[in-house]
C-alpha cells in the first residue's frame, strides 16, 4: 500500500514538472512570434482587417465618396496616368464608368422581390446544422429543429444585387450561361434558359470547356459574359467544376448558395434553399424576369439610338 | 453560314455605353478577341483552300497532258489510274500509297459554327459541346416526366384508350446504332453518350402509358431483320417475292455445302411438299437424310406450310478446267445434299416468317458450313494420309 501512494507521489510529481514546463514552452514560443510579426497576435487583428474591407468597399461602390464629377467632363475615357493610379486606388476611375452603372438599383428590382414571395417559396430552408459551411455562416438566421434557417433580408438585399447584375449584362447584349448539376432541376433550368434566348448546361462538365475551347470545339468562340449557377454543389458535394474554370477565365458567377455551399470563387452570392422546387421555380422566375427586363432596355436604347 | 458584319455588330455592341460615352472612333474595340480570332482563322483558311483549289487544277491539266488524255476525260478514277502508273508503289497499306485527290477531301476540314450578328453562338445547348446529342437526351427526359403524369392522371379511368396505357410495342425493331444516329443527328459523340441515350430510351419505352410516345420512339428504332443479314456467315436472308401466276410469297436462295450447290425456292401457302431434283422426301432412304430436311420447319414450327423446291449441282464440275482436259464427271456427296438444301430451306423460312429467325439463328440453321474436301497431297496417298514406311 505503502509503495503505491509512492508511486503516486512520484507521478504527481513529474506531471506537474512537465506542466511547468509546457506553460513555460507555449510562452516562449509566443514571444518569438511577437517578434516576428507583431500583428498577428493582436485579439482585434481579424475584426480590424474585416472593417479595413468594408470601408474599403463602401468607398469604392457608395454613392457618398464618389469622386467629383468634373473630371469626368473632360474626357470620356482616362488617360494613361489614372489608368495607373486605378489598379491602386479603383475608385479614381469611377467618373469613366457609365451613367447607368452608377446606379444602385437601376431595374427597381427593390419593388420586385418580396420577403414574403421568398417565404413562400421556402428560400429561407438551409441543410442540417451538421452540414453548414463555416463561411455561410454570415447569411444565417439561426437554426429550428437541427435545420439552418436563412435570414431573407440578407438574402433579399444579395438577390437585388444579383438581378441587377443580370439584367445590366442582358441590356448590354451578354451572354449568360445557366449552370446547375441538381438531376431534378435540370429541365426546368434548360427550359428557362431557352426561353430568354441564353445558353444552359446542366450536363457533365468536360473539363476545359469554358479554358480550352479553342482544342475542343477546333475554334476560339465567344465565351458567356456571366455564369449562373442554380446549385454550385455536384451530387457529391464538391464545388462545380465551372466555379474554378469562369473563375480563371475572370467570367463573372452568381451562385445560388445553400448552407452547405462553399461560396469560394463566386462573384455574387445568393444565399437561399436550391434544392426545393418551388425555390428553384421562384429563383429562375427572377431570373428570367431580370434577363427580360435587361433585354428590353436594349431594344429600347437600341430603337432610340437608331433614330 | 457566317453572318457577321463587323459594322452591324459594332453598333450592336456600341450599347455598352449608352448615354455617357457617344459613338466615336476611339472607342474600345467592339468585337470580342475570340470572334476576331475565329474570323481571321477562317480567312486564311478559305484562302489556303482557294490556293490549293488552283494548284490541284494545274496538276490536272499537267496530268492529262502527260497521259495524252482530253482535260474532261480526266475523272478521279482516271487520275488514280494515271498516278499507280507514274508512280509504282509496292507499299502494303493503301494510304501509304501517292494520291491525288481534290484538297476538299484530303485536307482536314475547319470547324465552323454559326453565329448571330454579336457574335453569340447558336443553339441554347452549344457549351455543352455536344449539344444534338444532349437536347435529344433532354427531350427524352421531359417525355419521361409526361408519361408517367399521363399514366398517373388516367391509370383506372376509362376516359382514356386502353392501349395507351400499355408501354409502346417495339417488337420486331432494335435501336438505331450509334453510326445511324450519328448521322441523323449531324454531330459526333462517345460510345459512352450512346449507350446512355439508349438507357434513357429503354427506360422510357418500359413505362406504363409510353404507347403516346410510339411515334417518337419508333423515328429511333430500324427493323431487326435488315441487321441480322451482315451478322450471319454465308449467303443473307433473301427478299421474299410475289409469284405472279400464282400469287404466292416464294423466297429463293443459293447455297453450297461441301461440293454441293443447292438453289432453294420456299414457296408460303403450300402443303409441305419437297422436290429436290424431282425427288420427294420418301425417296431419301436414309432417315437422317428426311430430319435433316425437315429441320427448319420443326424448329420454326411451320410443318405443312411450306413447300420446297431445290435444284442442286455439283460445284467441281462447273469450275473453269483447262481447255485440253475432260470435263469433271462428278457428283456431290449424298450426305450433303440434304444439308446445302437444309440451308437453303432455313434462309428462305427465316425470310418468309421472320418470328423464327432467331431459333434458326440460334440452332445454327442460318450459318454457312464452310468446309470442303481437303486436297490431297504430293507423295501422299491423301490429304493426311501418308504411305507405309517400309525398310528397304
Amino acid at each position: 500500500m505503502n509503495l503505491f501512494i509512492f508511486f503516486l507521489e512520484i507521478s504527481f510529481f513529474f506531471f506537474h514538472i512537465f506542466l511547468v514546463h509546457f506553460v513555460l514552452f507555449l510562452y516562449l514560443i509566443k514571444a518569438c512570434l511577437k517578434a516576428r510579426f507583431p500583428d498577428l497576435l493582436k485579439p482585434d487583428f481579424q475584426m480590424r482587417r474585416a472593417v479595413a474591407t468594408a470601408i474599403h468597399a463602401e468607398r469604392a461602390f457608395s454613392s457618398r465618396f464618389a469622386a467629383q464629377p468634373q473630371k469626368a467632363s473632360t474626357s470620356s475615357v482616362p488617360d494613361r496616368s489614372t489608368l495607373e493610379k486605378g489598379t491602386v486606388q479603383p475608385t479614381v476611375l469611377k467618373p469613366f464608368v457609365s451613367a447607368s452603372l452608377q446606379h444602385e438599383d437601376l431595374f427597381n428590382f427593390e419593388k420586385l422581390v418580396h420577403v414574403d414571395e421568398m417565404f413562400k417559396a421556402r428560400l429561407h430552408y438551409g441543410h442540417k446544422i451538421g452540414t453548414v459551411n463555416n463561411n455561410m455562416k454570415w447569411a444565417l438566421y439561426g437554426e429550428r429543429l437541427g435545420v439552418c434557417v436563412f435570414d431573407l433580408d440578407i438574402t433579399k438585399q444579395y438577390l437585388v444585387r444579383a438581378l441587377n447584375f443580370v439584367a445590366h449584362v442582358a441590356m448590354r447584349g451578354g451572354m449568360i450561361l445557366f449552370v446547375t448539376s441538381n438531376r431534378d432541376t435540370m429541365f426546368d433550368v434548360e427550359k428557362a434558359a431557352e426561353e430568354v434566348g441564353q445558353y444552359s448546361h446542366v450536363r457533365k462538365w468536360q473539363s476545359g470547356t469554358l479554358t480550352n475551347t479553342r482544342q475542343l470545339l477546333g475554334a476560339s468562340v465567344r465565351l458567356p459574359d456571366a455564369v449562373f449557377f442554380l446549385s454550385t454543389l455536384t451530387s457529391l458535394g464538391e464545388n462545380h467544376p465551372a466555379i474554378i474554370e469562369a473563375a480563371k477565365m475572370t467570367i463573372p458567377t452568381i451562385g445560388v448558395v445553400d448552407s452547405n455551399s462553399d461560396p469560394a470563387y463566386l462573384t455574387y452570392l445568393i444565399p437561399a434553399n436550391d434544392d426545393t422546387p418551388q425555390s428553384t421555380e421562384y429563383l429562375l422566375r427572377m431570373f428570367k424576369e431580370a434577363i427580360r427586363k435587361g433585354q428590353e432596355e436594349r431594344k429600347r436604347l437600341q430603337q432610340g439610338g437608331g433614330k | 453560314m457566317l453572318r457577321i458584319a463587323l459594322t452591324r455588330s459594332s453598333r450592336a455592341m456600341s450599347i455598352a455605353s449608352p448615354s455617357s460615352v457617344p459613338d466615336n472612333e476611339a472607342s474600345v474595340r467592339k468585337i470580342g478577341k475570340a470572334l476576331e480570332t475565329y474570323l481571321k482563322n477562317s480567312q486564311q483558311h478559305v484562302a489556303m483552300m482557294e490556293k490549293h483549289r488552283a494548284e490541284f487544277e494545274t496538276g490536272r491539266r499537267h496530268l492529262a497532258k502527260m497521259m495524252s488524255l482530253d482535260i474532261h476525260e480526266l475523272d478521279q478514277e482516271a487520275i488514280d489510274r494515271a498516278i499507280q502508273y507514274l508512280f509504282p508503289s509496292g507499299l502494303t497499306d493503301p494510304k501509304a500509297r501517292p494520291v491525288m485527290r481534290p484538297p476538299d477531301e484530303v485536307l482536314p476540314k475547319f470547324q465552323r459554327f454559326t453565329f448571330d450578328e454579336e457574335g453569340k453562338p447558336e443553339g441554347t445547348r452549344f457549351f455543352t459541346l455536344n449539344p444534338k446529342i444532349y437536347g435529344l437526351m433532354s427531350e427524352i427526359g421531359v417525355k419521361t416526366q409526361s408519361v408517367m403524369k399521363f399514366y398517373d392522371e388516367h391509370v383506372g379511368s376509362r376516359s382514356v384508350n386502353k392501349n395507351d396505357l400499355e408501354p409502346a410495342n417495339l417488337s420486331g425493331s432494335q435501336w438505331i446504332t450509334a453510326d445511324k444516329m450519328k448521322k441523323k443527328l449531324s454531330e459526333k459523340f462517345s460510345n459512352e453518350l450512346y449507350a446512355q441515350v439508349i438507357i434513357a430510351f429503354e427506360h422510357l419505352a418500359s413505362l406504363p402509358g409510353s404507347a403516346i410516345e410510339q411515334k417518337f420512339l419508333s423515328e429511333f428504332r430500324e427493323p431487326m431483320t435488315a441487321s441480322t443479314g451482315s451478322k450471319l456467315f454465308g449467303p443473307a436472308i433473301p427478299e421474299v417475292q410475289i409469284c405472279a401466276e400464282t400469287n404466292r410469297r416464294f423466297a429463293e436462295v443459293t447455297t453450297h455445302c461441301k461440293d454441293t450447290r443447292a438453289t432453294v425456292r420456299v414457296i408460303d401457302a403450300g402443303k409441305g411438299k419437297y422436290d429436290i431434283d424431282g425427288l420427294q422426301l420418301h425417296d431419301f432412304r436414309h432417315l437422317q437424310a428426311r430430319e435433316i430436311l425437315l429441320a427448319p420447319m420443326i424448329i420454326s414450327q411451320t410443318l405443312g406450310r411450306f413447300d420446297v423446291k431445290a435444284t442442286t449441282s455439283c460445284i467441281s464440275n462447273s469450275l473453269p478446267e483447262a481447255p485440253n482436259r475432260e470435263p469433271l464427271k462428278r457428283s456431290g456427296g449424298m450426305s450433303a445434299l440434304p444439308r446445302a438444301v437444309r440451308h437453303g430451306t432455313a434462309l428462305c423460312v427465316a425470310a418468309l416468317n421472320p418470328e423464327s429467325t432467331e431459333p434458326l439463328r440460334l440452332s445454327g440453321l442460318l450459318t454457312l458450313d464452310p468446309r470442303k474436301n481437303e486436297r490431297s497431297k504430293v507423295n501422299q496417298p491423301g490429304a493426311r494420309a501418308k504411305w507405309i514406311w517400309k525398310r528397304r
